[in-house]
């Protein structure tokens, strides 16, 4: 220490007693997240905000076209069906994936034997989810010779051409990421033990059945954890990309083009990105809105203890 | 006092963190520097690094790194640094570094080379001095790789789209075998002949991009071209008609069964996986390079032919064309190693034994003779197959794509998938792909 006092100058006490000052160590133990966030996080933003408003191969230098990136994807087709994809995803994805992780997690914070066993077992898919391994083997398992099938004619039913046909082809990606329910389960299942005991012991006092238990204390106790999960699943859900990206490339018909998909062809194979940079910034309006009207929305149903 | 020394501890571990980072940045920027130092460095006796990259299956990998390394046996102060991808790989990769003018020395390109012109070196001066040698092939075949007498690249062998079959299904269902001259009425009777009478497909995709290659052959044995022989922002034909036959083929063979829907199409991801392979189809579209691929996986006897026709003896659409092509980057320290490379990669016989025209039939005629005197069954089958294309003349397409083709193709992919599920009509599907691709390329 007083080497470096000495060295750097004529006032030793008070670089000791600049580095002791309490807000400097506070930065300097954030400054990885700072320059991180700056250079990681706000520069980029910052440039795709710019390309949004220009025509950039990435090549040549940008040219500044005003809007025209945005009219253009009033007039694209494949934009707006990509974003009617994306919603219905969204829409059937998320509240199936709540409902899974809930119901296990209640099974799950029951005491019973090997009950931590299962939690991590169920947790694996969550794990390993978003790999392009997994999609692999999903892709495998609904295909036209797929597992899937041999147990519907196993059991009597017609094989469905699953990733043949527009119509179908959007379900078992929605069951994929139903199945990675397990990062909601974990919340979940920390929010049913914070549940007071004493509760439940009045319940039973006052004879409620456990359905009764289960509407009137048990969701109402835990709706703010509900709510949490709702924003993260609808964020993420949104963002999906690496099932369609591996399965079905967006096809058949665009019919599993989700909007992250359509946009990084565009940046990344087509060099338009000036275009995906627009819409990247209109994915992020539609999350953000989103999010907006399920926190809007929830002071109806969200039910705090301590309020 | 104990706060203040973590925190200067601290500060001091991130200077020093941030010193390495810098370090490993400092060789990058000097790649970039320029082109001049080649000659100095050379002179010290010190090895001299060049990185060559490919895309490709795991066959050429292996053969071409047993190459690389042949090479460096002769050439004991030359390292070469070997790069290989997947082919989608190999795009992320060649983009990110052709922003950042740090191309690999030598890299494989096809036809899509537009994309990348201003990374690429111009080999005639390397030509005219004598690094690349090119003595024992033809004007034509250097001019196949040459953008208006800039020669771009050093073509690694020529190919030519045609139908690959399997003999023994076309016994099997009873029907005809085709021949050198059938069309397309023909082959459509073929495919459904088989669906008919197996169950099987009669006819496997028209490769991973059925909007690309085989529609712009549909338009060349029209007569016209889909993309304009040297202005990128025009078409080469100027009536949405023209697209339509092969929208209504297309149809016709998914509907009846005899051609796999999209969803199966896309799960079909490398030659080795081609129905055919399996037996669930007869025929596929395919690359004359990938034959012998398809060939060996099938592990039975498979034939070639040409694309059927219109008629008889109309155009054929395609000549024989480079499959893809060495180049050279323009920011290489050693543009003249990377020449001697490709000069050794192209004109040394044993090295030529072990690559065995994997990339497509060579260039250069005495490798490309030696080959064929050594060739098995089915490698004489592809050539027999380039043979019977420069016996019915190709037509003439223009050798180079456009820019913008990904982006068109994608679309031109996306109105087959609407087509096959009758959400449009092949007319109205041709008049959406032209009014598209003008759009774009305008």
């Amino acid at each position: 220490m007083k080497n470096i006092a000495v060295n750097k100058g004529k006032k030793p006490k008070s670089l000791s007693q600049f580095m002791d000052n309490e807000t400097v160590a506070g930065y300097v133990f954030a400054l990885p997240f700072i320059v991180g966030f700056l250079f990681l996080m706000a520069a980029p933003m910052a440039l795709s905000f710019y390309y949004s408003f220009t025509e950039f191969d990435m090549l040549s230098t940008p040219t500044w076209v005003g809007l025209d990136n945005y009219v253009r994807m009033m007039n694209d087709r494949r934009f707006t069906g990509s974003v009617r994809v994306t919603f219905r995803f969204v829409f059937l994805s998320v509240p199936v994936r709540l409902v899974f992780g809930l119901m296990l997690a209640y099974v799950l914070t029951r005491k019973a034997a090997g009950v931590h066993f299962y939690r991590s077992v169920y947790y694996l898919p969550t794990l390993i989810g978003g790999s392009i391994a997994v999609a692999l083997v999903w892709g495998q398992l609904f295909q036209r010779q797929g597992v899937v099938n041999v147990l519907f004619n196993a059991v009597g039913l017609e094989g469905v051409n699953w990733f043949g046909n527009p119509n179908t082809a959007l379900y078992p990606l929605i069951l994929m990421s139903v199945w990675q329910f397990g990062s909601s389960m974990l919340i979940f299942a920390a929010g049913l033990k914070d549940i007071p005991e004493t509760y439940y012991e009045a319940a039973e006092i006052d004879g409620a059945n456990k359905w009764h238990v289960f509407f009137r204390i048990t969701l109402p106790c835990l709706s703010p954890i509900i709510l949490y999960n709702l924003v993260m699943q609808t964020i993420a859900a949104f963002m999906t990309f690496t099932q369609a990206f591996i399965i079905t490339g967006g096809g058949p018909a665009n019919a599993t083009n989700f909007l992250a998909l359509y946009i990084y062809n565009h940046a990344f194979n087509w060099f338009n990105m000036g275009y995906a940079s627009a819409m990247s910034w209109v994915l992020l309006m539609m999350v953000a809105v989103s999010t907006a009207i399920i926190l809007k929305t929830s002071k109806k149903w969200t039910f705090y203890a301590n309020e | 006092m104990k706060r203040a020394k973590i925190t200067v501890i601290m500060l001091v571990a991130m200077l020093i963190l941030a010193a390495c980072g810098a370090d490993n940045r400092a060789p990058t920027q000097a790649v970039t520097g320029g082109v001049n130092q080649d000659a100095t460095q050379a002179s010290d006796g010190g090895t001299i690094e060049i990185r060559v990259a490919w895309w490709g299956s795991q066959l050429r990998h292996d053969r071409t790194v047993e190459v690389i390394n042949m090479f460096m046996d002769q050439y004991p102060h030359i390292r070469v640094l070997p790069e290989f991808f997947d082919p989608d790989g190999y795009w992320i990769a060649l983009n990110t570094r052709a922003v950042a003018r740090d191309v690999w020395d030598v890299f494989q390109l096809g036809s899509n080379f537009p994309v990348y012109r201003d990374n690429i070196l111009v080999l005639n001066d390397l030509i005219a001095q004598g690094h690349i040698d090119v003595s024992n092939t033809s004007n034509e075949f250097i001019e196949i790789t040459s953008d208006v007498g800039e020669v771009v690249g050093i073509s690694n062998g020529v190919n030519a789209w045609g139908i690959a079959y399997d003999p023994a299904i076309f016994e099997l269902a009873g029907v005809p075998l085709p021949h050198i001259r059938w069309t397309w009425e023909e082959f459509e009777a073929m495919a459904l002949g088989i669906h008919e009478s197996l169950g099987i497909w009669g006819m496997s995709r028209f490769g991973t991009n059925p909007g690309g290659p085989v529609l712009t052959q549909f338009l060349v044995q029209q007569g016209v071209d889909f993309w304009h022989e040297y202005d990128n922002t025009q078409l080469g034909f100027d009536d949405p008609s023209y697209l339509v036959p092969f929208f209504e083929l297309w149809r016709t063979l998914v509907q009846a069964g005899a051609a796999p829907d999209p969803g199966a199409a896309m799960l079909i991801t490398d030659i080795e996986g081609d129905p055919v392979v399996t037996g669930l189809a007869a025929m596929t579209y395919i690359a004359s390079n990938q034959f012998v691929a398809l060939a060996n996986a099938a592990d039975r006897p498979l034939s070639m032919l040409p694309l059927p026709a219109f008629d008889p003896y109309s155009s054929l659409g395609r000549d024989v064309v480079s499959s893809q092509m060495f180049s050279i980057a323009n920011n290489s320290r050693h543009p003249e190693i990377a020449a001697k490379f490709i000069s050794f990669f192209q004109n040394n016989i044993e090295a030529n034994q072990i690559l065995q025209g994997e990339r497509g039939i060579p260039i250069m005629n005495h490798v490309r003779e030696t080959l064929q005197a050594e060739a098995d069954p089915m490698v004489a089958e592809t050539y027999a197959f380039i043979g019977m294309m420069n016996y019915l003349g190709g037509g003439a397409a223009a050798v180079f794509g456009n820019p913008n083709q990904s982006e068109i193709e994608a679309m031109a992919n996306l109105l087959l998938d609407e087509v096959v599920f009758d959400m449009t009509t092949p007319e109205q599907a041709a008049q959406e792909l032209f009014e598209f691709a003008l759009s774009i390329i305008s």
